[in-house]
């Protein structure tokens, strides 16, 4: 924990107590509710300010917090890391990361103005940009996903050049919940469930409503929050005289931008549209009408990524292992003394571990795979993991001891429940067993007692495993021991539902192929083997699988 | 009497101080719990069942291998015994 005059990556020179500024963020609900009504919460508090010994510029650091906080604050840290990267003006700038995020000041923190119609879509226009760009990475989607739409993280202000954003992201924690508990609006209902793509599209435009007015910034004393109405009127009468040259300024082009405020309300309301906005960059072409630069913006707009749902975030697992291993070996520390609070940093360290052993695990690097997920059931004896270390020592020839391990996780999950084994973590949704981890195991049971020939054990533990994770692999897995039992009929049926799962995967079809053959129906093989040839063309081995099969003529 | 209920009284409210006293354990979650987004690699799965006229192909394979093996060792030992015969004769 940093102190008064210490520094940060021997480079920022710390003003206040780390301590005190993670307990104040973890207290912050409380602070919020019960503080003192004479001396609200400063947004100073929730920093801890420090000077740039290079620069001598003044620096603002977001500290980790207690030690249950680690694995979320590795999390934003790689967000950091990414938000680094992007280098867009209309972030704040990291200028370093770990431990904690180090931020160049932010302009302060102000409540929205009321901006001209075009000035309020430019800065909506940044914000998209923003988005889209975390939304390639991965970040996003969700409403403690370390971005967020408040006026204290998401700021907007006047430059020499206009009105432009300046977005904290990763987004600081403490001051979206002073915002939150200042206007609750910022807490996305939901009137059906969303996806991260579409919560953030919403998110968007009512950031970007929450900044239009009917009437120009000077006239109106506190921001406005008009219908749509307003808006319409604001474009016709109170239109802003568009650039020279500008499509704006061409004739029927308020058509064209009424009609892209309607787009926007209908956004904003979730109403259903003939062509519904999929993606970031879809809604920033509906702000280019309203802006004054558009063609400037459209070159910047389509330039975009599309992402239509959030790839996963990419992890440094190897910087995230080396962290939490110097984490443990430093000890207890602060509040959380007790033997029992190492539990706060073994768990997430062993997600860790099992993470880069299932890297490993498909880069072909198996006894990499056996170290870390050997390491992982040392921090953390979690079912899945056992599961995990059977199916590497199956790869590796250990199909003996991957066997015991199965039988062993089987007895304790089964039937009992998946927390019968699991004390230390308590029945929060997200820490069960989840159906497919269940099912990962029955299938690695099921498919070794495949190769041991012991037919009727592999059937049922397969079967048992597509109840409960109906996957492509599960009941391709399954048509595998029903086909060796003869059981053609049954075959046929999990194995057409491998193919419909997965339709473009050729290992499922084929085997389909063979079993429609062995039940005589040519016809239907020989269209499935056209079909994988239809998919993947150039690949010789199908070619030739086809010739053996079906006849070269065929 | 009265140095007993002030002692008694002072013990009391240290102890109701003790329990009061704010600490950063009010504000952490009840208890530990595994990252729910640490989702980038998927866990590993087993290896999938062997193609089945790849296994077939297989099968065939040894058999003729062990067939031709055993053919072998049978021709190996005929022409060693016809040798024997042969110097027994010679």
């Amino acid at each position: 924990m940093l102190r008064p005059g210490d520094r940060l990556a021997g480079r920022f020179e710390v003003g206040g107590d780390q301590q005190e500024v993670a307990h104040k963020k973890a207290g912050i609900w409380r602070l919020l509710r019960w503080g003192n009504a004479q001396k609200p919460v400063q947004e100073d508090d929730l920093w801890l300010h420090a000077v740039d010994r290079q620069s001598g510029a003044p620096v603002q650091i977001d500290p980790r917090g207690e030690l249950p906080s680690w694995g979320s604050d590795v999390r934003t840290e790689t967000i950091a890391r990414q938000a680094m990267a992007m280098q867009l003006s209309s972030i704040v700038k990291v200028l370093h990361v770990g431990p904690g995020v180090v931020y160049a000041p932010p302009p302060p923190a102000s409540p929205r103005p009321a901006l001209p119609l075009a000035a309020a879509a430019e800065c909506a226009l940044e914000a998209c940009e923003v988005v889209a760009r975390l939304h390639a990475v991965g970040c996003g989607g969700g409403d403690f996903e370390a971005l967020y739409f408040g006026p204290r993280n998401l700021r907007v202000g006047k430059t020499a050049d206009g009105w432009h954003i300046a977005w904290l992201v990763p987004g600081h924690a403490g001051l979206a919940q002073i915002d939150l508990f200042e206007d609750e609006s910022l807490l996305l209902r939901q009137d059906k469930p969303m996806g991260g793509v579409e919560r953030d599209v919403r998110r968007l435009v009512a950031f970007f409503f929450s900044l239009v007015s009917a009437e120009p910034p000077e006239q109106t004393s506190a921001p406005k929050r008009g219908g749509v109405m307003a808006l319409l009127r604001a474009v016709f009468q109170a239109a802003p005289v568009p650039e020279a040259g500008s499509e704006v300024g061409r004739e029927g082009s308020d058509p064209e931008r009424a009609a892209a405020l309607r787009a926007l309300e209908q956004v904003r309301r979730g109403e259903a549209r003939a062509d519904p906005i999929t993606d970031v960059a879809s809604l920033a072409q509906l702000f280019l009408p309203l802006v004054a630069s558009s063609a400037a913006w459209a070159a910047r707009v389509a330039s975009l990524p599309r992402v239509g749902s959030l790839p996963r975030l990419s992890f440094d697992w190897d910087g995230i292992i080396a962290d939490g291993e110097a984490q443990l070996a430093e000890g207890p520390r602060g509040a959380f003394r007790r033997p029992e609070d190492r539990a706060f940093l073994e768990l997430p360290l062993a997600a860790a571990y099992h993470q880069r052993a299932s890297r490993s695990f498909a880069q072909g690097d198996l006894p990499a795979a056996l170290r870390d997920v050997e390491r992982a059931l040392v921090l953390d004896a979690f079912a899945p993991y056992r599961t995990t270390l059977a199916v590497v020592l199956d790869a590796l020839g250990r199909t003996a001891e991957a066997r015991r391990e199965l039988d062993a996780v089987l007895a304790e999950v089964e039937p009992a429940g998946p927390l019968a084994a699991d004390r230390r973590v308590d029945a929060w949704p997200r820490a069960r067993m989840s159906d497919e981890e269940r099912g990962r195991i029955h299938a690695t049971r099921g498919l070794i007692a495949l190769r041991e020939g012991a037919l009727t054990e592999a059937k049922e533990h397969l079967g048992r495993a597509l109840s409960l994770h109906p996957s492509a692999f599960h009941a391709h897995s399954l048509g595998a021991a029903l086909y060796a039992l003869g059981d053609m009929r049954g075959a046929q049926e999990v194995e057409a539902r491998s193919v419909e799962l997965e339709p473009t995967e050729t290992r499922y079809r084929w085997a389909l192929i063979m079993t429609l053959r062995k039940l005589g129906r040519e016809d239907e093989a020989r269209e499935h083997a056209r079909e994988i040839l239809r998919i993947s063309p150039g690949e010789p081995s199908h070619k030739e699988r086809f010739a053996r099969l079906f006849g070269a003529g065929s | 009497m009265h140095r007993r209920i002030a002692g008694l009284f002072t013990l009391a409210l240290l102890v109701l101080l003790a329990a009061w006293s704010p600490s950063a354990r009010a504000d952490i979650p009840p208890s530990p719990q595994r990252p729910a987004d640490w989702d980038e690699h998927p866990a590993p799965l087993p290896a999938p069942p062997p193609e089945k006229d790849l296994a077939a192909r297989v099968v065939l394979l040894a058999a003729v291998l062990s067939l031709a093996g055993g053919a072998a060792v049978l021709t190996r030992r005929w022409r060693a015994r016809s040798l024997v015969r042969a110097e027994h004769r010679g």
